[in-house]
C-alpha cells in the first residue's frame, strides 16, 4: 500500500505517508521514507520540525549501535551478530539520508547515497562533501559522525554530547540486544543476539532466551527455542562431565 | 533440523545470494527445505530438467558423467545453484557418496518469493551483474575471453599487416 501510494504521488498521497513518518514498524518505515522520496517530498514548517525529529531518533539509534557494536567486537565467535550489527547501522544510514533529503537539495542528497552505497573511496569521499556543504550545522553534528567512514570508537565521542551511551561488557551487552524493540530493530539483529547467547554457551543468559520464547516475532521465537535447546544441551553434557570427574 | 539462522549461515555461500544481506536471507531460508540422500542414492540425473539448487549440510557427494567423476564436494559445498533461477537440462549426475543431510531451495519457490520480497531480486541482479563485469573485465585482459569488438580489431590489423595465413 505504502509502496504503490509512492507510485501514485501527488499532495494526497504524500500528506498521507508524511504521517507515517514515525509509524512503529521498521520495514513499513522505510517504505515509508522511499515512497515520499519517490513523490520527491520537500519538507517545510511544521513537516520539517518532525523530519528533524525523526532524524534525531535514527542518530540516538544509530549511536546505540555503533556502542552495541563496540561492546560485541568482532571475533568470529560473534560474526554473525557483528554483521547484523552493521547492516542495523547501514539501513541507519541510509533512513538518515532519505530523511535529509527531504529538507536540503534532494538530487544532489540522493545522488550521494548512490555513492556512498555503491561508489569507489574517491566517490563515497565526494559525497560526504557535498553532504558537509549542504547540511546545516545543526544536523551535521547529527548526522556526520553516522555517514562518514572514521572508527565505531570515534565515532562514538563524537556522538557522545547528543546520545551518550554506556559501554557494556559483552554478556551485559547481548542482554540488552535481546531486549531491543523490533519497532525500531530488526527482527534478525535480535535473533542474532539470541544465537550468540546460545553459541558463546552464556548459560547466566538463559533467562533472556526464555523469554525471547515468548516473543511475538516468529524468527526470535524460533530462534530462541532452538538457543534454549543447545544452551540446555551443553549445561547436561557439562553435568555429565563434571559427575565424570567426581566419580573418578 | 536447523534453525533459520543457522540455515542463513549456509545460504551466505551461495554465490546467486552473495549480494544478499542476511535479514533478506531469512526469507530464503524460510522456503528452503531440508532433506537427506542415503550413500549411493542419486540427487540429481544428467540431462533431467534441474530446478532446485543443493547445498550439502553435513556429507558428501560426487559429480559425474558416467563413471567419470568432475567432482567431490563436502560439508557447505553447493551444487545445481544456477537451476533455482533458470531451469535447464543437468549437465552431469550427482550421487551421495555418504549419507549426507542438504538444504535445498527449488525454482518456482524461489520465484514466488522473489514476487513478494523485490530485497530477494535486487541481492541476486546485483549478483548477476558483477559476474557480467567480471566476464567483460577478463575479455579484455589477455588470456580472456575475446569480444567481437577486439577480434574484428585484431582480424582487421593481421590482415593489414599482411598476415593472411
Amino acid at each position: 500500500m505504502v509502496r504503490i501510494m509512492g507510485r501514485i504521488g501527488g499532495p494526497r498521497a504524500i500528506e498521507a505517508l508524511a504521517a507515517q513518518l514515525r509509524v512503529p514498524d521498521q520495514k513499513t518505515r522505510d517504505q515509508v521514507l522511499v515512497s515520499l522520496s519517490a513523490c520527491n517530498y520537500r519538507a517545510f514548517g511544521a513537516g520539517a520540525a518532525e523530519v528533524k525529529r525523526s532524524i534525531e531518533l535514527e542518530a540516538n539509534h544509530g549511536a546505540r549501535i555503533v556502542a552495541a557494536s563496540l561492546d560485541i567486537g568482532g571475533d568470529t565467535s560473534v560474526e554473525t551478530l557483528a554483521r547484523a550489527l552493521h547492516l542495523e547501522l547501514e539501513r541507519t544510514q541510509d533512513r538518515l539520508l532519505l530523511l535529509l533529503s527531504f529538507l536540503f537539495d534532494p538530487s544532489a542528497i540522493l545522488q550521494a547515497r548512490r555513492q556512498l552505497a555503491t561508489g569507489s573511496q574517491d566517490k563515497r569521499s565526494f559525497a560526504l562533501e557535498v553532504i558537509d556543504n549542504l547540511v546545516s550545522n545543526d544536523l551535521k553534528s547529527v548526522a556526520m559522525p553516522l555517514l562518514d567512514e572514521s572508527p565505531l570508537d570515534e565515532r562514538l565521542r563524537r556522538l557522545a554530547p547528543r546520545f551518550p551511551q554506556a559501554r557494556l561488557p559483552r554478556a551485559a551487552r547481548l542482554r540488552e540486544i535481546a531486549h531491543w524493540a523490533t519497532e525500531s530493530t530488526s527482527p534478525w539483529t535480535v535473533a542474532c543476539a539470541v544465537y550468540t547467547i546460545a553459541e558463546l554457551r552464556l548459560t547466566e543468559l538463559t533467562d533472556v532466551i526464555d523469554s525471547a520464547q515468548a516473543s511475538l516475532d516468529p524468527l526470535i521465537r524460533e530462534t530462541a527455542v532452538f538457543a534454549a535447546a543447545r544452551v540446555s544441551f551443553v549445561s547436561e553434557a557439562e553435568q555429565s562431565e563434571l559427575a565424570a570427574v567426581n566419580r573418578s | 533440523m536447523l534453525s533459520t539462522v543457522e540455515k542463513v549461515l549456509l545460504l551466505r555461500g551461495v554465490s546467486i545470494f552473495s549480494e544478499t544481506p542476511d535479514d533478506i536471507l531469512a526469507d530464503v531460508a524460510a522456503i528452503a527445505e531440508e532433506t537427506y540422500a542415503s550413500a549411493g542414492e542419486t540427487i540429481i540425473t544428467r540431462g533431467d530438467i534441474g530446478t532446485t539448487m543443493y547445498v550439502i549440510i553435513r556429507g558428501a557427494v560426487r559429480v559425474h558423467a558416467g563413471e567419470l567423476t568432475i567432482a567431490a564436494l563436502r560439508d557447505r559445498a553447493v551444487f545445481g545453484e544456477l537451476a533455482a533461477l533458470d531451469p535447464e537440462p543437468r549437465s552431469a549426475s550427482v550421487t551421495a557418496t555418504e549419507d549426507s543431510h542438504l538444504l535445498s531451495v527449488d525454482h518456482d519457490v524461489l520465484l514466488d518469493l522473489i514476487a513478494e520480497r523485490v530485497e530477494v531480486a535486487r541481492g541476486i541482479i546485483r549478483f548477476l551483474c558483477q559476474r557480467i563485469r567480471l566476464t567483460t573485465s577478463a575479455a579484455g585482459t589477455p588470456g580472456g575471453v575475446p569480444t567481437v569488438g577486439s577480434l574484428a580489431s585484431e582480424i582487421s590489423g593481421r590482415l593489414e599487416g599482411g598476415d593472411r595465413a
